[in-house]
């Protein structure tokens, strides 16, 4: 019997792509109050299709100092964080937009090519970004991927060289000689640009599980932008053609692209047909 | 990571690098509350581990160790030196929390020291330069630097610990601890 080798889904492995910004400063629960009551609000809700809101909110604790009984704060929670997400039947989210005290986070769990994404992203980040940076600056760019694939098929059979390549410098060579669960995590920073300019971050953690008949392989994957300064410019400016954040993520993605490439066997690669798509 | 499946919940506390969540109900804490297990699951001592920067959570585990490491300042005795001096007072604390949320993430993050009057500060220190911020405990720091030919150096006062982070302490600090 042979080993099946199944992307996440049909056409390619990708469970879902992050785009993150993180803050300088935090924002306040004031700005966040301001934003729930402001027009991007309903605009996130009614047209972006984002009809899932939720709050999150924190209650803070004073310990006390020798001895004396802890007391809460203002002993009301006060609100840290809103999502506003559109959910696929399985409960994950196929959109996400998420403003937190130190970040803003937009998921996709619906991947389809790049520029399709993007496109969408942009979208959000038009809308969402003037908020957040009328009260805080961004010194984080950061993009997430998550791939997975599952190996059907009898234990006997299970081996990792059937998904990655025996070659890859991003893996120890003892990962494909082995026949279950199993992880490898790996991270390192680069300078793509000039130092003065950002330092990057790059985290590949591979993890492998076994349910029931298959094993699960997961393919965690962070890029991060750690910039000297915080970004100056309109939204226009930095989501438009030539724009900071536009150019950043499409790094990031292409980078992304590499690693996953040299990951990958070929085999597989052809299956999803990974060098013309993605 | 910034957290997304399987479910809303999950996507709702997104950015994890700074949050913790529990219970059904999503709930976000700041660096300052970051609570400790009731039970370790991990046979070493953990303080003996040094995560390497290139890990992707440990700036935050070490910011949170700096946190731990300021609050307990509050928590010492009078007298907690043999030279009469006295703990952090919690103002203090706040403000030294509430910057080091705000240092560079592209630099190095900071240790924590108390001094025997009660004031907290952050330093950054190597062969090449050192940079210190202290917090009286007011709302506002003060910062000072140095080098071993003395360039570069500068140095800030009653600069309110909400405002941006200063630019020029900024560069110094990314120019020699990033």
């Amino acid at each position: 019997m042979t080993l099946i080798v199944k992307p996440y889904s049909e056409k390619h492995a990708i469970r879902n792509v992050v785009f993150a910004f993180e803050f300088t400063n935090p924002l306040s629960t004031i700005a966040l109050r301001e934003i729930r009551a402001s027009k991007l609000h309903s605009r996130l809700i009614e047209d972006l299709d984002l009809p899932q809101h939720s709050e999150q909110t924190a209650v803070t604790v004073n310990i006390g100092a020798h001895g004396a009984v802890p007391s809460f704060g203002s002993g009301t929670p006060e609100l840290t964080g809103l999502t506003y997400a559109h959910s696929k039947p399985n409960g994950e989210a196929a959109w996400a937009v998420s403003i937190q005290s130190n970040a803003l986070v937009v998921t996709c769990g619906d991947y389809q090519r790049w520029d399709g994404t993007w496109k969408k992203v942009s979208l959000f980040l038009a809308e969402t970004l003037p908020s957040i940076l009328s009260n805080t600056q961004i010194n984080v760019i950061a993009l997430q991927y998550l791939d997975e694939f599952s190996l059907h098929g009898s234990r006997e059979d299970w081996d990792l060289k059937a998904l990655f390549s025996k070659d890859s410098k991003y893996i120890p060579r003892n990962l494909t000689d082995i026949k279950g669960a199993c992880h490898s995590h790996h991270g390192y920073f680069d300078f793509p640009e000039s130092p003065d300019s950002y330092k990057r971050l790059t985290n590949i953690n591979i993890g492998v599980t076994e349910s029931g008949d298959a094993l699960i392989a997961q393919i965690y994957s962070v890029h991060k932008c750690l910039l000297s300064s915080p970004l100056v410019g309109s939204v226009e400016e930095l989501i438009g053609e030539s724009g900071f954040i536009r150019k950043s993520f499409a790094d990031l993605h292409k980078e992304n692209k590499n690693i996953v490439g040299d990951l990958l066997n070929q085999e597989v690669k052809d299956k999803i047909n990974f060098d013309g798509s993605k | 990571m910034y957290a997304t499946a399987p479910h809303l919940d999950s996507c709702a506390s997104s950015a994890a690098s700074y949050l913790v969540q529990g219970g059904p109900v999503s709930t976000i804490q700041r660096l300052g509350t970051i609570p400790e297990p009731s039970v370790s699951l991990i046979y070493l001592p953990t303080s003996s581990i040094e995560l390497p920067e290139t890990f992707e959570f440990a700036r935050n585990i070490n910011l949170a160790k700096v946190a731990k490491h300021i609050r307990s300042f509050v928590q010492l005795p009078i007298d907690w030196d043999g030279y009469g001096g006295i703990p952090a007072s919690q103002a203090s604390a706040s403000d030294a929390l509430e910057f080091l949320v705000r240092t560079p993430k592209y630099s190095r993050i900071p240790k924590a020291m108390l001094s025997g009057d009660g004031e907290i500060s952050l330093y950054w220190d190597s062969s090449h330069a050192y940079a210190e911020a202290s917090f009286p405990g007011d709302g506002t720091f003060h910062f000072f630097t140095d080098t071993p030919n003395a360039q570069n150096i500068i140095d800030g006062d009653d600069i309110d610990v909400r405002s941006n982070f200063p630019a020029d302490l900024r560069r110094f600090l990314i120019h020699y601890f990033g």
